[in-house]
């Protein structure tokens, strides 16, 4: 603890859960020095960061709209898939000759434009008139899930589309201590960086993530402070929903775009949102990558060992598991709740 | 001393109760008013349904000759009028910067208050990078004013400012609350009549929702019966 002028205060409590956090890291670190070679390592590790990244892009929306708005927004997934095929369409709808990456950099601009108008449409006609009926919100969320993978199913049938070729410099590979890892996976990782670090800032360094961290705590106050928070939510709902849709269209030139893509994001992006403790941004970003690591690893593991990759799931869950037991408000959870 | 609130015949409910059954009250501009009753009288529902956080069935919230009734909370706030809730309500994750920081809907306002902030609240100062919940119920408390006075308030709505305190942290917010004179006004809702008697300037008693009695406070300090009568206090 200090008082000195400038320095940024950081709480026992914060210690602890970054401590935790390392420790788990560290945990994973040796494992994966134990167990594999050099190259199997290298592909684990960007493997799993690049997975986590994928995660933080849907949970990063799900868990500030939970913090700001107590919404449990389960159509969040939905907003993933959704962007990947805005985006396949725009990339598509392009007239012949434009080159490809014009075609994908306006596909990235379109998907999450489109999520954050969705999202925005969304908040203003279908969640704010439930802010008052918590389970109301979860019953049309989930019912939004379900009608948009059904527009989608009908529109583009069910089997999904086939990955949109990304710019040539990104559809290489490059080695890894021997090993070959993908460029364009490495693209993830480092956009879900860029944009994990510019969340990061809006958070802790602009107005308006002072408003997002004053209204979580208590949302009348902001407003007696001549804020209109309506409009507050609006916009961090619609920013939600712009990340994860963006987050679809880059994972689609690797991932493809398919109806079901959403839901499977969902349940790991509600794990990683619990594992990080409800509401924490900070815990979300650092709990996705845990959880991207943990499967990483144990599903090379999995392979290596049982030829199997079923343990992959499972370890998730038994992460989950082992955090809550050691902190059960998760890794950055308020004690208190 | 021309009046810069002025509250007539108020009524509002909170779901099927009827709280405020008729609250009238005039607060004249650069005195500090003091509303008092017993507990579950009204006094914070008066203070919520001026600020639109309940919005009043029937009567009138009039502030500098305007309407408010039917005013959003943030509209009002941009009006002029701060509030400090009852146990503070400072954010305790922001720092004590933060805290002014949010308070400032016009870019520069907190820039220009800062000295005065600081004068007032010297402590503030040294804890500018601590966090809210790091400091104590005193120093709280005067966060909680401040905050209220970065956006040039012209009215402040003080709710219990010594609900929780220590005697000797009593004195230092009643201290803070006796150097707000002549930088704003002041509605304070005081349970304390000893704290609400050295501070007020005129005094509001309302009981059962209804406005009973009003006047000067020197003169209600001195009826004994009165006070005795409606606040069980000597």
């Amino acid at each position: 603890m200090t008082t000195t002028t400038g320095t940024i205060y950081r709480s026992s409590a914060t210690r602890r859960s970054l401590l935790i956090s390392a420790a788990f890291i560290a945990a994973l670190l040796l494992a994966n020095l134990l167990l594999f070679n050099p190259g199997q390592m290298g592909v684990v590790l960007l493997s799993g960061l690049y997975q986590g990244m994928l995660f933080f892009l849907v949970a990063a929306g799900f868990s500030i709209v939970f913090g700001l708005l107590d919404v449990l927004n389960l159509a969040q997934g939905s907003f993933f898939m959704l962007g990947a095929y805005m985006g396949f369409f725009v990339y598509g709808a392009l007239p012949p000759g434009t080159p490809i990456p014009v075609r994908f950099v306006c596909a990235l601009i379109a998907a999450a434009a489109g999520g954050g108008l969705l999202g925005a449409l969304v908040e203003r006609a279908l969640i704010r008139p439930l802010y008052a009926r918590p389970v109301f919100q979860i019953v049309l969320t989930f019912g939004l899930a379900i009608v948009f993978t059904e527009i989608i199913r009908t529109i583009y049938g069910p089997a999904g589309l086939i990955p949109v070729q990304p710019p040539a410099v990104l559809d290489t590979t490059f080695p890894v201590f021997g090993a070959r890892f993908e460029t364009y996976r490495l693209f993830i990782i480092i956009t879900g960086a860029v944009l994990m670090a510019g969340v990061l800032f809006l958070l802790r360094r602009t107005r308006l993530g002072i408003i997002i961290r004053a209204g979580v705590q208590d949302r009348e106050m902001v407003q007696t402070l001549g804020i209109p928070i309506g409009r507050i939510f609006t916009l961090v709902f619609a920013l939600g929903c712009a990340v994860a849709a963006f987050g679809g269209m880059v994972a689609a030139p690797y991932l493809g775009a398919y109806p079901s893509m959403g839901d499977q994001f969902l349940i790991n992006t509600v794990i990683v949102v619990v594992l990080g403790g409800m509401s924490s941004f900070e815990g979300t970003a650092i709990a996705s990558i845990l959880v991207g690591l943990t499967r990483a690893t144990v599903e090379q593991i999995s392979l290596q060992y049982l030829q199997t990759p079923v343990l992959a799931s499972l370890s998730i869950l038994l992460l989950m598991i082992v955090v809550l037991l050691v902190r059960p408000s998760g890794l950055f959870g308020r004690e208190n709740g | 001393m021309s009046t810069i609130l002025e509250l007539q015949d108020l009524h509002t409910f909170i779901g099927q109760y009827h709280i405020l059954q008729g609250v009238d009250l005039a607060v004249g501009e650069g005195s500090v008013m003091v509303l008092l009753g017993r507990n579950g009288a009204g006094k914070t529902t008066t203070l919520r349904s001026i600020l639109g956080l309940w919005q009043p069935a029937r009567g009138r919230v009039v502030f500098r000759g305007q309407v408010l009734n039917g005013c959003p909370p943030h509209e009002i706030a941009r009006r002029g009028i701060g509030y400090v809730p009852e146990y503070r309500a400072i954010f305790r994750q922001l720092t004590v910067e933060e805290n002014l920081k949010i308070a400032e809907w016009r870019k520069g306002q907190l820039a220009a208050r800062k000295k005065m902030i600081f004068e007032l609240f010297p402590d503030l100062e040294k804890l500018y990078y601590w966090p809210g919940g790091q400091l104590s119920g005193g120093q709280q408390q005067m966060l909680a004013i401040a905050r209220a006075l970065v956006a040039e308030n012209s009215l402040l709505l003080i709710d219990e400012p010594s609900e929780g305190l220590a005697p000797v942290l009593i004195e230092q917010v009643m201290e803070a609350i006796r150097q707000l004179r002549g930088h704003t006004t002041v509605l304070l809702v005081e349970q304390n009549f000893r704290v609400a008697s050295r501070l007020g300037d005129f005094y509001t008693l309302i009981e059962d929702g209804r406005t009973v009695h009003s006047g000067r406070m020197a003169d209600l300090a001195a009826d004994q019966a009165l006070v005795q009568r409606y606040l069980g206090a000597a």
